[in-house]
């Protein structure tokens, strides 16, 4: 079987304790090390309103997050809030993710970033307190695939950091 | 036929046979090998299944000795608004259909799940988190827990105590006297609690609190202690109430009066036997107009009204009461700040009111789109099953939660501040209110064991859901614009890969128990609903399935099913062998990953090649000639030859030509076929799920042809099968399950000749470079 060039999405949602069917709060990130490049990739999917709220609430009132409309200042907030709760390492050294670019797919905001010149690695670090500023309940799930292997890590707010070897 | 020939047929049988034996004899040479018991994905499910008996025969009906018990209600209950309290007297006449005498009885106390004592919220394992806010590091660290859960002040017999017991979640009742089969036994409970906040505790019930206003709309459920289920199959279902696993509940009928503070606007399961005593003339008059309305709701208590009643606190109280026949359950709602609509609908030969309530912080998204939901899953549903059999069906708001009971159920989907909303919250409101007043359907009507299968009615349920989201927006293209299809979150396909793909370590079967999977939202909602959605579209047919799924919602309709009939009805009434199917889905992790590994193109000659000759040695024929026969050459082997290509298989092997002139006649030459193309195309499956091989092959004049080889194709080899193609035109691509129907996980397999796909990643990038 050829090697998966696919990275992993798994939407894993959360246990809906205590009834039958319940909004959820749950981003998921995907991580790819591309080899040849020496980059990772990295897409994170969050629902869309979620997102917005949290720029209104943390940044400014008239961030609104909507398809097809071009707001630099939206990029220029995502980037920095993203900066400061979604962090990669590797050998303790924290790497710098460059923002790529977004797009919007159903109730979703699909961002994706990329760090550069990443030299083969066997441990990589990551902590992630997305949205956990807004929502307590909020579940963050990384995936990190090099090679034909992908890990996964289920961050919460007990627990917004964890290191994945391969 | 000369009997040369027959001796040459011979030989050939004799050629496949021998090639087998040789091959199998050089694996043997290695190593001598182990037995194995019977591992074929197409055996049946004798191990896994219960065995037929006379409760539950083998077609999956009830069997002639079926029975159940039941549990009639009389209750009495008030609520105090001013404490949030709840108090009642309820009276139970439990009957013993089973066979057996039973000398104790087990009651179900769910409150006590929210008990300071309870046992809950020590089933799961936390850390110590490195971050907190600080109003969330108070309520875990330095708040007193909830005083939540039944008090129950008196368990008795016409005024004489019973001895009874308490265990958590459930309480044992000790029968003075057996209760022989037949007979009924009657017995009072009085019990009041502590109502809690549903939004911060996330109950399946309690009340939400409007500090605006300064009142409480309340949603109440598991609030009386109720009788668990007796059966064949379980005994007494008296597995504790954690909270994952929902409930199991025998039928009765209920006579209910609830006693609430006079200016609230209150519904509940059953019919409202007292309208004149708590609807005023005007709410009278309009409901009369509502049961005409069957194309619109009537509000019967209107926006600017509810706006008003929440002002004032009546000291007054009023009783509304309720009787319900056949219900497992029992549930209301009331609060002053209720807006009421119905709408009438139509559902077979009888008429059932579609009715919405929500607080004024609902709107515009409820009235807009409760009452159309709730009207559309009733006529979906029934169109799917049986028609709805209760009177009405009730979707109420309540904040963020969404849950079912019989005839009533509480849905979210709650608009921004200022009325605004996203489409997720929109179609996150129909969509939950689908589901819920689906519930009714499924375990509500068709009454599963929660507590054991949460898949039985969630899966079934969420499968009901899509088709009836689907026909909803085929229905109101204009509700659902600028989309195309109503965007359902369950159901696809392909929305359920990443799940299954996913770490093993967070995976577990379908049967499994709600307490013991890590995500329950795929396990018991999303696999399954995908899982039916597949066997209707892709492997039985709509046709074939919806009869089945049908028998099976009518034979166990008021009654209570278990995975076991399911299967076996979907059997039964289809004629489709699907063991293989539930085994794979329903009892194992596996997934679907088929993909294309080869494709052969040979052409024919009468040259005896390296290979034929090698097969004719063995049988001591060291002079081709002596036979008759056709061989095949691989294009590109050393022995294919350019010129082939342009020749057709009757000038390359003359042979061929031969054997036709003499054994056919010129007209039935001339209606034969002579494929220019040979192609043997092997397929590989390392996913361990069996599925149907969907195959498009495109030729090169830009005509395509679609095969699907039955799932049976891999009973033999689970890992890879090759198919013949003969052909006239030349083939140029093969596509695995082109319309991705299977829930195949790894579609980078699915192509011949394989493409090189960059990644999302990748594409993203490049797109983003154009801009």
């Amino acid at each position: 079987m050829k090697i998966q060039k696919f990275i992993f999405l798994l939407l894993i949602l959360p246990t809906m304790a205590f009834t039958s069917a319940h909004k959820f709060y749950l981003s998921v990130t995907e991580v790819n090390y591309a080899s040849e490049q020496k980059s990772l990739q990295i897409i994170t999917r969050i629902f869309v309103d979620d997102f917005q709220n949290l720029l209104q609430k943390r940044y400014s009132k008239d961030l609104a997050l909507i398809k097809g409309e071009k707001n630099p200042r939206v990029n220029k907030y995502i980037t920095r809030y993203f900066s400061e709760k979604l962090k990669f390492s590797i050998e303790n050294q924290e790497l710098k993710m460059n923002f790529i670019g977004k797009r919007y797919e159903d109730d979703l905001i699909i961002c994706y970033f990329e760090i550069p010149n990443v030299n083969e690695f066997k441990t990589i670090s990551v902590s992630n307190s997305l949205l956990l500023d807004l929502f307590e309940e909020q579940k963050n799930l990384v995936h990190i695939t090099k090679g034909s292997e992908t890990k996964s890590k289920m961050l919460l707010k007990d627990n917004t950091e964890g290191s994945i070897s391969f | 036929m000369s009997k040369f020939k027959i001796s040459v047929n011979l030989l050939f049988a004799l050629f496949s046979l021998a090639v087998f034996a040789q091959e199998k004899e050089e694996e043997t040479a290695k190593e001598p090998e182990k037995g194995h018991v019977n591992q074929n994905k197409f055996q049946q499910l004798y191990q896994e299944f219960s065995t037929p008996n006379q409760y539950r025969t083998a077609s999956g009906a009830p069997g002639p000795a079926y029975y159940q018990n039941t549990a009639d209600y009389e209750m009495e209950v008030t609520l105090n608004d001013k404490e949030q309290k709840l108090s009642g007297y309820e009276t139970i006449t439990y009957t013993n259909n089973s066979p057996e005498e039973l000398t104790y009885l087990w009651v179900q106390l769910d409150q006590n799940v929210r008990a300071k004592d309870s046992k809950s919220p020590l089933r799961n394992g936390n850390g110590m988190a490195p971050i907190s806010r600080p109003d969330s590091f108070v309520s875990d660290h330095m708040t007193e827990p909830f005083d939540g859960g039944f008090n129950i002040e008196e368990v008795s017999k016409k005024g004489k105590p019973l001895k009874y017991t308490i265990h958590q979640t459930m309480m044992r009742v000790d029968l003075p006297e057996p209760l022989e089969s037949g007979d009924d036994f009657e017995f009072s409970i009085k019990w009041w609690y502590n109502i809690n906040d549903h939004v911060v505790n996330r109950g399946r019930s309690g009340y939400e609190y409007f500090p605006e206003d300064g009142n409480y709309a309340y949603v109440i459920a598991q609030f009386f202690p109720r009788m668990a289920v007796y059966n064949d199959v379980e005994g007494w279902q008296n597995q504790q109430f954690w909270g994952s696993g929902e409930f199991a509940l025998p039928f009765g009928d209920y006579k209910v009066k609830i006693t609430v503070p006079a200016d609230h606007i209150l519904d509940a399961t059953g019919k409202l036997q007292n309208r004149k005593d708590v609807f005023s003339k005007k709410m009278m008059n309009r409901y009369e107009q509502a049961k005409e309305s069957f194309d619109k709701p009537v509000l019967i208590v209107t926006e600017e009204e509810a706006i008003e009643a929440e002002k004032d606190f009546s000291n007054e109280t009023k009783t509304w009461e309720f009787e319900a026949e056949m219900v497992r359950d029992f549930a209301f709602t009331s609060s002053r700040k209720y807006i009421w609509d119905m709408q009438n609908v139509k559902i077979g030969d009888r008429e059932v009111m579609a009715v919405s309530l929500y607080p004024k912080e609902g709107n515009p998204l409820w009235e807009e789109y409760s009452t159309k939901a709730v009207a559309h899953t009733l006529k979906s549903y029934s169109a799917h099953t049986f028609d709805y059999p209760y009177h009405k069906a009730i979707s109420v708001h309540a904040k963020n939660q969404g849950m079912e009971y019989p005839m009533i159920c509480w849905n979210y989907g709650r608009p921004n501040e200022d009325g605004t909303y996203t489409d997720r919250t929109k179609f996150g409101m129909i969509s939950v209110i689908i589901h819920e007043v689906g519930h009714n359907f499924f375990p509500m009507i068709v009454n599963s064991d929660e507590r054991q299968w949460g898949w039985m009615d969630e899966g079934l349920n969420s499968f009901v859901e899509y088709m009836a989201e689907q026909e909803f927006g085929k229905k109101y293209p204009e509700a659902i614009a600028p989309l195309d299809n109503y965007p359902s979150r369950r159901g696809e396909p392909t929305k359920i890969t990443s799940y299954m793909k996913g770490s093993q370590d967070h995976i577990a079967p379908i049967m499994s128990n709600p307490e013991n999977v890590y995500q329950l939202g795929n396990n018991a909602y999303g696999k399954p609903a995908t899982a039916l959605n597949i066997l209707r579209e892709t492997v039985m047919g709509k046709e074939i399935f919806d009869y089945a799924f049908k028998t099976y919602s009518r034979r166990w309709m008021f009654k209570h099913p278990t995975p076991e009939d399911f299967f076996r009805t979907m059997e039964d009434a289809s004629s489709v062998d699907l063991d293989w199917f539930w085994r794979g889905w329903f009892y194992t992790t596996d997934y679907v990953d088929i993909g294309v590994k080869d494709v052969k193109s040979y052409f024919v000659t009468d040259e005896p090649t390296a290979k034929g000759k090698e097969i004719l040695a063995r049988y001591g024929v060291s002079d081709p000639s002596q036979v008759d026969a056709v061989y095949v050459v691989e294009e590109g082997s050393e022995e294919f030859k350019e010129e082939m290509k342009n020749k057709s298989p009757l000038e390359n092997a003359p042979t061929l030509k031969e054997y036709m002139m003499d054994n056919f006649s010129e007209t039935e030459r001339a209606s034969m076929k002579v494929p220019n193309h040979f192609y043997e195309i092997t397929f590989e499956k390392p996913g361990g799920l069996v599925m149907p091989l969907i195959v498009e092959y495109e030729y090169k004049d830009g005509s395509t042809e679609r095969v699907t080889y039955p799932a049976q194709i891999w009973r033999k080899n689970d890992a890879e099968v090759s198919r013949v193609m003969a052909t006239d035109k030349e083939l140029v691509k093969v596509t695995v399950d082109p319309d991705m129907e299977t829930a195949d996980v790894n579609t980078a397999n699915n192509n011949w000749p394989q493409e090189d796909t960059p990644n999302d990643f990748e594409k993203f990038k490049e797109n983003q470079a154009k801009d």
